[in-house]
């Protein structure tokens, strides 16, 4: 089967990583590859790296499951357009993400920021009097942008769950006991693909925080990166990562128990 | 003599004898006068492409077309994104993909040390005179007695700030008292905060090397002073962004900022901090594996040349290798940019050095962040 | 609620989706036109300057083509391979489960270190960096696992019938593939590559380490954007929303004649 053999090929990419990371996994300092279980004991020994392993699972879930409820009746109503229309109006949703995604994450400055425009309406309909501050530069800044950002992770996956199925059906919205009983677990396979996708995008998020999360914006994605790109210590950077790789490998175990995830991937009963 | 070595030579003749015209052609003409001379005077072409892993600033379109024609030689560049990201890369293999690197002073004798960059060949770069005196053999650059980084871009970063809305500022201070609150912004750099608040701290034999109770005390400083900031910046853009919405007021930054909004007619304005600003040096530093030699060495010599150095002076108001802007700018413009006292200037920044342990600076630093 | 109801509900919020979509490109399509050296507002006058300076911009163009290209080759190559393995993964074979955890790591793994791995990686195994070599890997692999998820969430539970129908009336396995299979699973196929056009066209971070000597646009733009302010990257910000709404326009207008 020449999907098998391709596969096969493919997969020494992530082995040979996970390779390459277990060797540096446990050194003393960057270059002098030494068995040491040190750099674990440090994840434990600052309670920081746990309290933001927890933050960042936190955002991650609030940030998921708005964009679940924001993405599904979009991607319903993509669903139900005419069948002409229906890949324009996918790609218009694209067109967003084609532009750069610094410059696109400034632009909400000039919008939520004390002389943007959202301030500009309240203070011009008069219902504050002085500029608001709580749009930017903090938890909701970072939240919006992550949903905006991820967005297409969400409706793309519910879009083609939803799109396969029976038009009679998805016309059938109004009778919510149709909905509710036929059509949502049909689109089910969507529904969870969307989760994992944002599920995992949104917890590695280190930039967006970065950018607009004011004096706090720190995830634990960014520690990771600290690593990296602000010191050499690559070694702790793996143990953080494999712990992101296990947090997350956990997670999805656990919801495999209670939604048969290999299912909605293809494999069958 | 093998004919590789007189061909070099000649070549090396003919620059000389080139610069000479140069030379005489700035009297007159303007920068584009000085080129059009250059290329009569000249023609021959170097070993090329030349792969430069560089600052966007510095290899702006306008300033390499001249070096291009010039010599007649192709230009690869890559735009680097941070010093980590170069070193990294560097050790990584690199040095087979590039002739030039551009990097900031402390990174430098470590390369040197690992033989990862060939020293500086003195005798081929004409212009190498034209350095200021402090970065023409400094000691970050030094190793076995040898040069390793050329400079071509120095300064040092304090805080921008709007006039319109603080009186003169003269100290760190705008950045941590409470009577900003909520006005002023931080620069979301490790090393960079921790030394400003080092400094402002004022109680440090060694900011640049805190011990481990030290480096407690300032995070606790840190912690503590967070809640006067608006927001902390990461690009330069979001720097001037801040300060163009007037969003913030005062902000750790860079003169080019002040120079940028100037021009827009606001009344930015760049202190000098009492307790010392925090002073740096942008180089380029050759590759151990570059197979082009002569067009490094002409590049460098490039850097250190008149065009080269006024287009960036007028453009963002920064501080050259070359000492040439001494000559060639007015009194006020010295003054402006703040050439007027070099050793005065020198002698009150503190010069940034990667402390030993930089990964409890980088771990504090997450710290002073992930505190409500 | 009503049928008619539903449908304009539905019409209404998928506008304001939109709505919420193009807020930033909005503001950043009125920005590149902002007379001002800060990409903010306030706002100083309309100016086509920016513009202007985009054109004489050489390097930029390059790095946008350097993108495209890359992204192109990189949904077609992850498209193919994710939705062979997709396919693959209807019928039972030894390992599946294993095999497919395996595909979907990638998702899992920071951008940050998988960019530092394959950096050590070609490193050791003495490989150039290149765009179209080692770029391209790195692009695949992590656009891979995200098109295998979209294309299987398409082919769940697909209905075999038709595909046994068709070769039992005598068409072959590849007849039987682009006649019956292919047009039924089009649209996944197609959402696919473009999501994974649009992973790789905006992707840094693994770019960053993987990539020889050559720019692509996220790196020119975080890279001017760390040293200087440069509205003219709203303006090529613009240009390309320009470009996309035309060749969807154009699209849409050859599709129409078809009929």
């Amino acid at each position: 089967m020449p999907a098998c053999l391709l596969l096969t090929f493919y997969l020494v990419i992530p082995i040979a990583m996970l390779i390459v990371m277990s060797f540096y996994r446990s050194t003393l300092f960057g270059v002098v590859p030494d068995f040491s279980w040190n750099n674990y004991l440090h994840f434990w020994r600052n309670p920081m790296f746990p309290n933001l392993l927890l933050r960042s699972i936190r955002l991650a879930v609030t940030v998921t499951a708005i964009s679940l409820l924001v993405s599904y009746p979009f991607a319903y109503f993509l669903a139900r357009g005419t069948r002409r229309f229906r890949t324009t109006l996918l790609i218009l949703v694209m067109v967003p993400f084609w532009t750069s995604y610094l410059i696109r994450t400034m632009s909400w400055l000039p919008i939520l920021g004390i002389k943007g425009v959202v301030n500009y309406s309240l203070m011009t309909l008069q219902i504050v009097s002085n500029p608001v501050e709580v749009f930017l530069f903090n938890q909701f800044s970072v939240v919006l942008t992550l949903i905006h950002i991820y967005l297409p992770y969400m409706v793309v996956p519910i879009y083609l769950s939803l799109d396969r199925l029976d038009g009679r059906l998805l016309e059938a919205a109004s009778d919510l006991r149709t909905f509710w009983h036929v059509t949502l677990p049909l689109s089910l396979p969507g529904v969870v693909g969307g989760i994992v996708m944002v599920f995992i995008a949104a917890f590695g998020a280190y930039v967006t925080p970065k950018l607009l999360g004011g004096s706090s914006g720190i995830m634990f994605g960014n520690v990771l990166a600290d690593q990296y790109s602000g010191t050499f210590n690559w070694p702790f950077g793996a143990v953080l990562a494999l712990i992101m790789i296990a947090v997350v490998l956990g997670l999805l175990v656990v919801a495999s128990r209670f939604t048969r995830l290999d299912a909605v991937f293809g494999a069958r009963a | 003599m093998s004919r590789e070595q007189i061909t070099r030579g000649r070549r090396d003749f003919m620059t000389t004898l080139g610069r000479g015209g140069l030379a005489a052609s700035l009297m007159g003409g303007g920068v584009l006068g000085a080129w059009g001379a250059m290329n009569t005077a000249l023609g021959q072409p170097l070993p090329g492409p030349l792969r430069i892993h560089g600052n966007p600033v510095a290899t702006r379109d306008k300033d390499m077309k001249p070096f291009k024609q010039q010599y007649d030689v192709d230009l690869q560049i890559q735009l680097s994104v941070t010093h980590t990201e170069t070193v990294t890369r560097i050790y990584s293999g690199a040095t087979k993909q590039f002739d030039l690197f551009t990097l900031q002073h402390p990174f430098i004798k470590k390369l040197a040390r690992d033989r990862m960059i060939l020293p500086i060949d003195e005798s081929k770069i004409a212009n190498i005179d034209n350095l200021y005196d402090h970065v023409r053999r400094p000691e970050w650059a030094m190793h076995d007695g040898r040069l390793y980084a050329l400079n071509y871009l120095w300064g040092y970063d304090s805080v921008v700030y709007n006039e319109k809305h603080l009186p003169k500022v003269d100290s760190w201070g705008v950045l941590f008292e409470d009577a900003s609150r909520g006005r002023v912004a931080w620069r979301d750099d490790p090393l960079q905060m921790i030394l400003t608040a080092a400094l402002y701290m004022q109680k440090f034999r060694d900011p640049n090397n805190l011990s481990e109770t030290d480096l407690a005390e300032v995070k606790k400083f840190l912690i503590a002073k967070k809640k006067n900031i608006r927001t902390m910046w990461t690009t330069y853009a979001e720097a001037v962004n801040l300060l163009r919405s007037e969003e913030v007021h005062a902000l750790w930054g860079w003169l080019p900022m002040a120079t940028s909004l100037r021009k827009e007619g606001l009344r930015m304005s760049y202190a000098f901090p009492k307790e010392k600003p925090i002073m740096w040096f942008t180089n380029y530093i050759v590759s151990k594996d570059t197979q082009v030699q002569p067009t490094v060495w002409a590049f460098l010599n490039y850097c250190l040349s008149d065009p080269f150095t006024m287009s960036m002076t007028n453009d963002f108001d920064y501080r050259m290798g070359s000492s040439r802007q001494l000559t060639l700018l007015p009194p006020e413009r010295i003054k402006q940019i703040g050439l007027d006292n070099i050793p005065e200037l020198v002698r009150n920044s503190y010069t940034y050095l990667l402390p030993d342990r930089l990964d409890k600076y980088v771990e504090a630093w997450a710290e002073v962040k992930a505190a409500s | 609620m009503t049928d008619g109801r539903a449908r304009s509900f539905l019409r209404i919020y998928g506008a304001a989706v939109y709505v919420f979509l193009y807020t930033p490109i909005v503001m950043l399509i009125v920005l590149s036109f902002n007379d001002s050296n800060s990409i903010t507002l306030p706002w100083g006058g309309f100016t086509w300057r920016w513009y202007r300076a985009l054109a004489e911009n050489q390097s930029v163009f390059v790095s946008l083509k350097n993108s495209l290209t890359l992204g192109l080759m990189t949904a077609v190559i992850s498209t193919v391979i994710g939705g062979l393995a997709a396919f693959a993964f209807r019928s039972r074979f030894r390992g599946q489960v294993a095999v497919m955890r395996m595909l979907l790591l990638p998702f899992v793994i920071p951008g940050l270190t998988i960019g530092v791995a394959l950096l050590l990686l070609f490193h050791a195994l003495g490989v150039r960096p290149g765009l179209l070599t080692t770029t391209l890997v790195a692009h695949v692999g992590f656009t891979l696992p995200y098109v295998f998820v979209l294309i299987s969430t398409r082919l769940h539970r697909f209905d075999e019938s038709l595909e046994e129908a068709a070769m039992d009336l005598g068409a072959d396995e590849i007849t039987t593939f682009w006649q019956v299979t292919f047009p039924l699973i089009r649209p996944g196929i197609v959402g696919s590559a473009l999501f994974a056009f649009t992973l790789s066209f905006d992707e840094f971070i693994r770019t960053l380490f993987t990539i020889g000597n050559d720019n692509t646009l996220p790196i020119q733009i975080w890279s001017t954007l760390g040293s200087m302010v440069s509205p003219e990257l709203n303006a090529m910000a613009t240009l390309i929303v320009a470009a996309s709404f035309a060749l969807v326009i154009a699209g849409e207008l050859l599709r129409g004649r078809e009929r």
